[in-house]
């Protein structure tokens, strides 16, 4: 009984070490994929809108990868991730292709929500307490995935540097999720129907050749 | 005066006539104030907190609409309810409308507390009242301002606009909403009521509008008939009306050229200058009526009344100036508007009166003998039996007088400094019915404001900020007068209750989950509710204590025990400002009072120097003080025990009347100064029977003008008109009696010596 214990609070333990410290294990080919040192921004739009901004989504070229990129900065991530959640469930219901994919991406949104939040300081309420998280949909033209992680950032004249980022999970939908999420997501963000995101994605070949698809 | 009198006759009436024409036209645009500003202090200090609040939370002055509906929970209630709200948020000026038909609540939503409506539509769905009311037991700060605690009646919450330099918009809203409540109706059982202080400004703006149409003809009909029974002829109502009628044109073309507006006390204005300016004119008119020199011609005889006159009568324009002048220095514009321009009408009916009547008089033939009938002779036995009781009993004289003095005296401290806006109006006006309406069945009618902040001035989004301020809102809630708050706490409740899935309203409980409240606040969509409760940085909450319609004597106690024991649950890093308008009715009501003591203090040394001058005699001096002070005493004491509270209109009583009454004993002294040949007694008997007369009707005329006043809107000036005419009568009777009674006292060593 004693040793159950035991072996329970050592599973626990390092479950939190891994957590805590920890990077998700990324595979060599994606790795390319998820370094943003020489992002070039395509498009950029402030979440949900430049009064009430709580991020910005950002259209960004990745060597031949393109990403369309979440910047979440808010003192409420909470409720963003609860707004997000109810966008993909209603973009994705349950009788379509693609659910899932949803279904796992709302879950890992959620959970990193959390793991931001619980970092948190919880005496210091003078500091800066928005929550920052990114989401990226990096598509190449031949793999598709989800990243999400927490960063730091510095503002310029309401313009947003990140200065450091830490990725926390990696997913890896279908393509054909991935592919029209991050069509409805710029649609969303830039108050743009979907038919109408040609001149905004000019730049973003494989997207617009989803839409034709 | 004697080429005023003979050539130079046409050229002044015709000057007088074009500076009347022209100043007459002044007069008649003069408009009514409809924001009651002037009623308001200048006091810095609180107008720049009561701006600084405004620009934090917006205006104060939201109106309420009561609904009662035999079915109010039900789909016909709410839907009438609906009705209205979605009829008054369109309406110009109203910035925001809240009620149970669009009132939100917080939930436990998927993602924590969210908003939903209390009454969600379609209200004809099954169970739609019990969902309606368990939502209303669920919250209980809706109880009291959107509905009534029986469930009968519900508060429209109508949050109107803050425009600083537009005067109309509050008048045509409140019109657009009586309009709307005539025409809704509503079918049996419904009513509607609408208070609030924007209400309050558009009613006392019409009260004014009416009194100023129908004081005047009821002033003019009054003096009109007291000149006719007293002169019996048509010169004698026709010249003291023209001073009057010249008199008012001129100064209010005056206060119309000073770009002011008529308010509830300068309302009083056209009727007392009217009043006022009666004096001159009837001293002249007598004194010509009862100039013995027949023999010489009219111009002679008139100037013989005018130089007897002129210097009597300008004394008497100087003290009741300097009465009426003495409100300059009260805190209230509309107080000093008023003191400034009685003032000037007094100086300007004796300017009038001592060249208008002169001439006048100069194109008729004077009687051959002095004017006397019954009613003439009745007066002089009354006025001789007065003048022997005085010197053949003095001491009784005084003892009784002095008696009612003592009675009066102790009266003085049961005086209370109470303004009561709503009570102002006589409990028949639709504005009172409807306040005491609303404070009856919802909330109370009247709002405290109070704002907290911290001294570093960091934001309350902290747990300790958030308990002192519970512990305060705890406090302000045992005061019987309070009727509720609201406050940003019971948003914090919700808040907690909705992100906690729980079913308790409870605070947050930690540091974290009070500073993620706050950031859920900063980050709802919709702000409007939540800026009127605290500011966009969070730097200061605002407490907005409801409380019954109450008068200013208890909200000004209330405010004072609020902000002792809010500062002491607060502590020392917090600050408590108390401000709204309510409150600085309170303080001005307060404040008003101080000034009149000090401008009466100061009218009584003014007044009585200028009597020392004229009388140039100590002794005399002192014996015009006693029956002028006493009157004034008798009507504070009368107040006192009748509870008559002090207030806008009655603490002016003091300043105003005693440069009034004091013109009875000047023309008295003096006349006697002249018909003194050693022996009190005889000068006494001589004085009160030539100037009695004339100091019985100039008395009548004021009196009985100063009461045309209780005819208007507003209690406060109908006590003011009521007890300045009491006032006046008793201090004819102190002339009448203590005066003489005095100077037969004070002249009897000099005659034992003799």
């Amino acid at each position: 009984m004693k040793r159950s214990h035991a072996a329970s609070l050592l599973l626990c333990c390092a479950w939190a070490a891994a957590a805590a410290s920890a990077e998700p294990l990324i595979p060599p080919r994606l790795a390319p994929l998820l370094d943003a040192a020489h992002d070039r921004i395509v498009q950029r739009s402030f979440v949900p809108s430049e009064e009430q901004k709580v991020g910005e989504l950002r259209i960004v070229r990745r060597g031949a990868a393109e990403v369309v990129q979440t910047l979440l900065y808010t003192k409420v991530l909470s409720r963003v991730v609860g707004e997000i959640r109810k966008k993909e469930l209603a973009n994705w219901p349950a009788d379509q292709p693609g659910h899932a994919d949803a279904i796992r991406y709302v879950e890992t949104i959620a959970a990193v929500q959390k793991q931001i939040w619980d970092r948190m300081p919880r005496t210091e309420s003078a500091r800066d307490r928005r929550q920052k998280m990114f989401i990226e949909f990096v598509l190449t033209g031949s793999s598709a995935l989800i990243a999400v992680g927490s960063f730091e950032m510095d503002e310029a004249e309401g313009a947003v540097r990140v200065l450091r980022r830490e990725l926390l999970v990696v997913l890896e939908p279908s393509r054909h999720y991935a592919e029209r999420n991050m069509r409805l997501i710029v649609a969303d963000s830039f108050h743009a129907g979907e038919a109408e995101l040609g001149p905004l994605l000019e730049a973003m070949p494989l997207l617009r050749a989803g839409n034709a698809r | 005066m004697k080429s005023l009198l003979t050539r130079g006759r046409i050229p002044f009436l015709v000057l007088l006539l074009a500076a009347t024409a022209w100043l007459g036209l002044h007069a008649a645009r003069v408009g009514v104030e409809t924001n009651n500003e002037s009623l308001n202090t200048s006091e810095p200090g609180q107008t720049e907190s009561y701006d600084r609040f405004k620009a934090t939370f917006g205006s104060d002055e939201d109106l309420l609409l009561a609904v009662v509906h035999p079915k109010l929970l039900e789909a016909e209630g709410l839907g009438f309810l609906a009705q209205l709200t979605d009829r008054i948020a369109p309406l110009e000026g109203v910035r925001h409308v809240f009620s149970l038909a669009n009132a939100q609540q917080i939930v436990t939503g998927e993602g924590g507390a969210e908003m939903a409506p209390v009454a969600a539509p379609p209200f004809d769905a099954p169970g739609f009242a019990q969902r309606v009311r368990a939502a209303l037991d669920r919250n209980p700060d809706f109880t009291g301002l959107f509905v009534a605690a029986d469930r009968h009646s519900a508060g429209i919450l109508i949050e109107i606009e803050d425009r600083p330099g537009d005067t109309q918009y509050r008048s045509a809203l409140i019109d657009s909403l009586r309009q709307m409540m005539a025409e809704t109706g509503g079918g049996p059982g419904v009513e509607l009521h609408l208070t609030g202080i924007a209400v309050q400004k558009h009613d006392v703006s019409e009260l004014i509008e009416r009194d100023r149409n129908l004081l005047m003809p009821i002033a003019v009909v009054v003096l009109g008939l007291v000149l006719a029974s007293f002169f019996r002829s048509l010169l004698g109502v026709a010249l003291p009306l023209a001073v009057t009628g010249i008199t008012v044109a001129w100064t209010l073309g005056c206060y119309q050229l000073a770009g002011l507006e008529v308010n509830a006390i300068t309302a009083l204005l056209p009727p007392i200058l009217m009043v006022l300016s009666l004096g001159v004119s009837i001293h002249l008119i007598q004194g010509w009526l009862d100039a013995s020199d027949a023999a010489v011609d009219r111009t002679t005889r008139i100037r013989g009344v005018v130089r007897r006159l002129v210097f009597p009568c300008s004394f008497c324009t100087l003290t009741t100036a300097i009465g009426f002048g003495s409100l300059i220095t009260s805190d209230m514009p509309a107080v000093q508007q008023f003191g400034i321009f009685a003032a000037l009408g007094v100086v300007v009916a004796f300017a009038i009166g001592m060249t208008l009547v002169p001439v006048g008089l100069s194109f008729f033939e004077p009687p051959s003998a002095p004017l006397r009938t019954s009613q003439h002779r009745l007066i002089r036995t009354a006025l001789d039996w007065a003048a022997r009781i005085s010197v053949d009993h003095p001491w009784r004289v005084l003892a009784i007088f002095s008696g009612i003095t003592a009675v009066s005296l102790a009266g003085l401290p049961l005086l209370r400094n109470n303004t009561d806006l709503v009570r102002f109006l006589k409990s028949d006006a639709p504005l009172h019915r409807d306040t005491m309406f609303i404070d009856s069945h919802l909330s109370g009618a009247s709002t405290l404001e109070f704002v907290v902040s911290r001294r570093d001035a960091a934001p309350l989004a902290s747990q300790d900020a958030v308990q002192r301020m519970a512990a305060f809102e705890q406090a302000v809630l045992t005061h019987p007068e309070v009727t509720g708050v609201s406050d940003i706490l019971a948003v914090l409740r919700q808040l907690q209750r909705g992100e906690s899935g729980g079913e308790e309203l409870v605070l947050p409980p930690d540091e974290r989950a009070t500073a993620y409240a706050f950031d859920l606040l900063e980050a709802a969509p919709e702000q409007g509710l939540i800026r009127k409760l605290v500011a966009p940085d969070f730097t200061a909450a605002r407490f907005s204590v409801r409380v019954h319609a109450v008068g200013t004597s208890v909200a000004a106690r209330l405010a004072d025990s609020i902000l002792e024991e809010g500062r002491r649950a607060l502590g020392d890093a917090y600050r408590l400002d108390a401000t709204g308008a309510f409150y600085r009715v309170a303080g001005d009501s307060n404040r008003l009072v101080d000034s009149q003591v000090k401008s009466f203090a100061s009218a009584v040394v003014l007044v009585f120097i200028a009597i020392g001058v004229l009388l140039r005699s100590a002794r005399l001096t002192v014996i015009s003080f006693v029956p002028n002070v006493m009157p004034i005493v008798w009507t504070g004491g009368m107040m006192g025990w009748f509870g008559i509270d002090l207030s806008t209109g009655t603490a002016m009583i003091a300043s105003s009347v005693i440069g009034l009454v004091v013109d009875d004993t000047i023309h008295y002294l003096d006349h006697y100064r002249h018909e003194y040949r050693g022996d009190a007694r005889a000068a006494i008997e001589k004085t009160t029977a030539e100037v009695g007369a004339p100091l019985l009707i100039n008395n009548l005329v004021l009196v009985l003008g100063f009461w045309v006043g209780s005819f208007g809107s507003f209690k406060p000036t109908i006590y003011f008109s009521l007890l300045s005419g009491v006032t006046m009568i008793t201090a004819l009777v102190c002339d009448l009696f203590v005066t003489p009674a005095s100077l037969v006292l004070l002249d009897r060593p000099r005659r034992s010596t003799a």
